[in-house]
């Protein structure tokens, strides 16, 4: 077997013939895909999902941002009630003075009358 | 821009990172033929040398490789003529690694540089392809 196969190997010489076909093959294979290569339309990036045309996770930030001003329109409304409640508070304080020194200047006028 | 950090590597060869590492190899093996004359005897440059003497085989193998990768870098910037500079190189790199892999096949059969040699000819047959795909003429990268 081995006598053969030199025997075959001894024919081929440099082996010109088998490199000749490997580079031929190579040439040809390049051939083809370059004309693969230019029949093929440019490749386009894949599409979002159908029922997904703003991915989810997208929304997530202004979502939050949105919830947190919310929860600071709460607070100030809650503050903004408290000073009411202080001012309300301090004016009828203001209208119990301001009777209690009515009375008292009443007291005073009936007093000077007597007299 | 290319920028030398990992990053702006990648993001400039993007898909193209197979054909700038057989470009290095090629600067590689002009580099390992010039600083020691004895590997050009490799069983792997028999076949080359019934085309390329082996004084030539440096300066060949140094010019496909530094072509190639110029054509790499400046990739983008020559939007007519670096895809086809691409699919050139990677040809040339087809030939010449099919050669030296059909070198090991005939002349030193069990060796690991076979099925080597075999993978980058594929390869660079399809960044042929790669690099034509979609080639418009324009903004090709």
């Amino acid at each position: 077997m081995d006598a053969i196969n030199d025997k075959a190997f001894a024919a081929l010489g440099a082996y010109p013939i088998v490199q000749s076909a490997v580079a031929i093959t190579i040439l040809l294979g390049a051939l083809y895909l370059v004309i693969r290569a230019t029949r093929d339309k440019p490749t386009a990036p894949p599409p979002l999902p159908p029922h997904e045309p703003v991915p989810q996770w997208l929304m997530m930030g202004p979502l939050h941002d949105m919830m947190q001003s919310v929860h600071e329109v709460a607070e100030q409304s809650r503050r903004t009630n408290d000073l009411l409640r202080e001012v309300k508070d301090v004016m009828s304080d203001a209208v119990r003075e301001t009777q209690h020194a009515r009375q008292t200047l009443e007291l005073i006028r009936n007093e000077s009358r007597m007299r | 821009m290319m920028t030398c950090s990992l990053a702006g590597l990648v993001r400039h060869f993007n898909n193209r990172i197979s054909e700038a590492a057989a470009a290095w190899m090629m600067i590689g093996i002009a580099v390992l033929v010039v600083t020691n004359p004895a590997a050009a005897d490799a069983h792997s440059f028999d076949l080359i040398g019934v085309a390329i003497v082996d004084d030539w085989l440096a300066p060949a193998f140094l010019t496909v490789g530094v072509v190639r990768l110029a054509a790499l870098v400046a990739n983008g910037s020559w939007p007519l003529y670096g895809p086809w500079m691409r699919a050139g190189g990677a040809l040339l790199g087809a030939l010449i690694w099919s050669q030296m892999c059909l070198s090991l096949v005939l002349l030193a059969l069990p060796s690991p540089g076979i099925p080597i040699y075999a993978v980058l000819t594929g390869t660079e047959l399809f960044s042929i392809y790669r690099a034509l795909a979609g080639h418009n003429g324009r903004n090709q990268r």
